[in-house]
């Protein structure tokens, strides 16, 4: 079972006007469950070059979530430090046949993760960011800017069809290349 | 939702975070805490949320 999303458009400043690219952007809709579930879905940015699942401190109030003073980190992103504390919340990946402001959404994937959460970054421009630890390591996703889509497929898809890669937690042991 | 009229939105209330539902916008504040604080207030829930990029910002990438 896979399932494909749309790039999410966006406009372009007009100072682009020479490029004649859209503006697209890789993002699923996605809610979210700690203590109890947040009433609504979050347009979620697919960043594969981000390690962690990240949101702001306003939606894991929402999502009832009680991050861990014991699993608070400073990371870099968007130019400066930012302190970040974990928590567990579960993450509900929605259909795509649900579009934005779909009041009903249809759940195809759900699982728990940490999501680290901005204590001092209230509005990043996005509500939720799934980077590699918590999404990447679920799912195997293909991203096509030629298809202008994002593809999840099971985590088992990239083995099945490209050369297998180490497990989680074990060595590499593939030659690497040496001038 | 169309492309098109996500495009719309974003121009209609650009520089603000908006709350979509059953394709309306429902409602739009300047920041996510009192977008969702006025969702609360008049018992909304099920609405999408996300951020309209003011139209002078410089593009954003990845998370800038």
């Amino acid at each position: 079972m896979a399932w494909s999303y749309d790039y999410t458009p966006y406009d372009r400043p007009p100072e682009w006007q020479w490029h004649e690219k859209a503006l697209l952007r890789p993002t699923v809709l996605v809610q979210l469950e700690g203590s109890t579930p947040a009433p609504e879905t979050f347009v979620a940015l697919v960043d594969s070059g981000c390690d962690h699942v990240l949101a702001p401190e306003w939606v894991a109030r929402l999502a009832g979530a009680d991050p861990d003073p014991n699993r608070e980190v400073s990371i870099q992103i968007a130019g400066a430090p930012r302190r970040v504390r974990f928590g567990d919340l579960t993450l509900k990946l929605c259909s795509p046949a649900t579009g934005i402001g779909d009041a009903a959404s249809a759940i195809v994937h759900e699982w728990r993760t940490q999501v680290g959460f901005f204590l001092d970054w209230s509005d990043p421009p996005y509500s939720v960011i799934l980077g590699q630890c918590g999404f990447f390591d679920q799912f195997t996703v293909v991203m096509s800017r030629l298809a202008q889509r994002l593809t999840v497929e099971p985590a088992e898809f990239h083995d099945e069809h490209y050369p297998p890669g180490p497990a989680e937690g074990t060595p590499d042991l593939r030659p690497t290349f040496v001038p | 939702m169309e492309q098109q009229a996500i495009i719309d939105i974003q121009r209609k209330w650009a520089g603000t975070w908006v709350a979509v539902k059953d394709g309306e916008v429902v409602d739009a504040r300047p920041t996510p805490d009192a977008l969702v604080l006025a969702l609360r207030e008049r018992d909304i829930e099920g609405a999408t949320v996300f951020r309209c990029p003011s139209g002078d910002e410089p593009e954003l990438v990845g998370l800038g």
